[in-house]
């Protein structure tokens, strides 16, 4: 191994971010080679002069408390909200959003978006208001995206993600992806319309995608400006800046939303569909 | 009732023991101690009530860095647009691996590398965080997760949603800006020195 060749990996050497073999490779040459290992040395020195001028400050201490105050000015709301859990339990099978949508709704007061609960209750036909709360959710995803694992880093996992999350039957009718340069993000429950819906994120690009989903939406879509994409209409809406692409499939309604301009999302719904 | 005392036993016990390491993050976003606090608290609230979204087993430091990072980004960039970072990734991609190759071409002599290393041992806190400071964002808090948190890769490819290619190149050009401005400082002081 050259200096050179040791040097493209050096970061990550110093790192240990290397695999086991690679790692004793450059290792072997560092070890063995004086300017290397000076540079070695120089690296390993300079993190070390951020790491100790970093670490020395800490956080005051009334801070902590104030943290921990904060938590329980939170525990203080959660009572109220079991009460009308268990109500909500007796009604209706909604076990699956009772904690989230709770949390979704709290966070929603203290941060951005804001009325998602509104819009469950007044909700219209209209589909410039499935196309609001497309937004909404979206923009709450996009920057509140929690969830934070692994399983949904893989492309094939959109439909068991969808089936698995909201209903084992959309499973049949929800699209392929077969963009490969599209990686899934994650996702989390949302209300859209009134129904519960998953928010699937996209990563196209650096470009983050949101699908939502109404089902049995019934009423067909209006006030919209519509496209024709190969066989299939499109319908779309913006709102703050994002764009939203509707379409319909066997009774359910696809709502996908992006900042992205009209025809590359228009072009992106087209892969989600197209099998 | 009871369950909530066992979440908030489980939050306490697995998320308050990094206090101090996202207070220093936020730190460096903000440069304003109340801010910082604000951030930092903001971020618990907010990890609390979303705790168990949180995936037993994965890493929480990670987890809570992540939500820090969202909170900064919706309090204080809220007009910050995907599409401008992208085609700014494309250039750095680009660039990523040219401090570097030029350094080992170069071939750094002996000298100026022992030289380097006992003129950093010469700088102050002060100097090491405007050094940082100045760096972009994105490179600062790479750098941050990396060196001073010892985060791997992975995870900071997680927090910061870019490719773990990006990160890796984040992480060249920062520290070869962060050694650059370091050890102009460094020079600075010697300069200085020498004078008097």
């Amino acid at each position: 191994m050259t200096c050179n060749e040791a040097g493209k990996h050096f970061h990550e050497f110093v790192d240990k971010e290397l695999n086991r073999s690679h790692y004793l490779i450059v290792k072997n040459h560092v070890d063995n080679c004086d300017d290397c290992h000076r540079r070695y040395k120089f690296e390993m020195d300079v993190r070390a002069l951020v790491k100790t001028c970093c670490i020395k400050t800490t956080a005051p201490s009334y801070l902590r408390e104030k943290i921990l105050k904060g938590l329980n000015s939170a525990d203080m709301n959660v009572p109220v909200n079991d009460g009308k859990e268990t109500i909500y339990q007796t009604k209706a099978p909604r076990m699956l959003f009772s904690s989230r949508s709770y949390a979704i709704a709290a966070s929603i007061l203290i941060t951005i978006a804001g009325g998602i609960f509104y819009y469950t209750n007044y909700h219209q036909a209209d589909s410039t208001a499935i196309v609001d709360d497309a937004v909404k959710n979206h923009v709450v995803a996009v920057n509140d995206n929690l969830v934070f694992n692994e399983k949904t880093s893989v492309v094939d996992n959109i439909n068991k993600y969808l089936g698995n999350t909201i209903n084992s039957q959309l499973s049949n009718s929800s699209p392929f992806l077969n963009a490969e340069q599209v990686s899934m993000k994650g996702g989390m429950p949302v209300k859209l319309c009134g129904t519960s819906s998953p928010c699937i994120l996209f990563d196209k690009g650096g470009n983050k995608l949101s699908l939502q989903v109404v089902r049995k939406s019934g009423s067909p879509i209006t006030n919209l400006e519509r496209a024709r994409m190969g066989h299939k209409e499109f319908y779309i809406g913006n709102r703050r800046g994002f764009n939203s692409v509707l379409w319909e499939e066997d009774g359910v309604t696809y709502c996908l939303t992006s900042d992205l301009n009209k025809n590359e999302i228009l072009k992106f719904a087209a892969t989600l569909i197209s099998r | 009732m009871r369950d909530d005392t066992i979440r908030r036993r489980e939050f306490e016990e697995n998320a308050m023991a990094y206090v101090d390491s996202l207070y220093n993050m936020a730190l460096r976003l903000v440069f304003n101690k109340e801010e910082a606090e604000d951030l930092v608290q903001e971020t618990y609230l907010k990890a609390y009530r979303f705790f168990n979204t949180f995936q037993k087993g994965t890493n929480i430091k990670a987890w809570l860095f992540k939500i820090l990072r969202n909170t900064f980004i919706n309090k204080y960039r809220k007009t910050v647009s995907t599409p401008s970072e992208s085609f700014f990734e494309d250039i750095e991609s680009v660039q990523a691996s040219v401090p570097y190759e030029e350094e080992t071409k170069s071939g750094e002599s002996v000298d100026t590398l022992e030289k380097k290393y006992n003129d950093l041992g010469s700088l102050v806190d002060d100097e090491v965080k405007n050094a940082l400071d100045s760096l972009p964002v994105e490179y600062r808090e790479a750098i941050l997760l990396s060196d001073v948190e010892e985060l791997s890769y992975k995870d900071i490819s997680e927090i910061t949603n870019v490719p773990i290619g990006t990160v890796k190149s984040r992480l060249n050009r920062g520290r070869g800006l962060l050694q650059k401005s370091l050890l102009a400082y460094a020079k600075d002081r010697g300069f200085i020195k020498r004078e008097k």
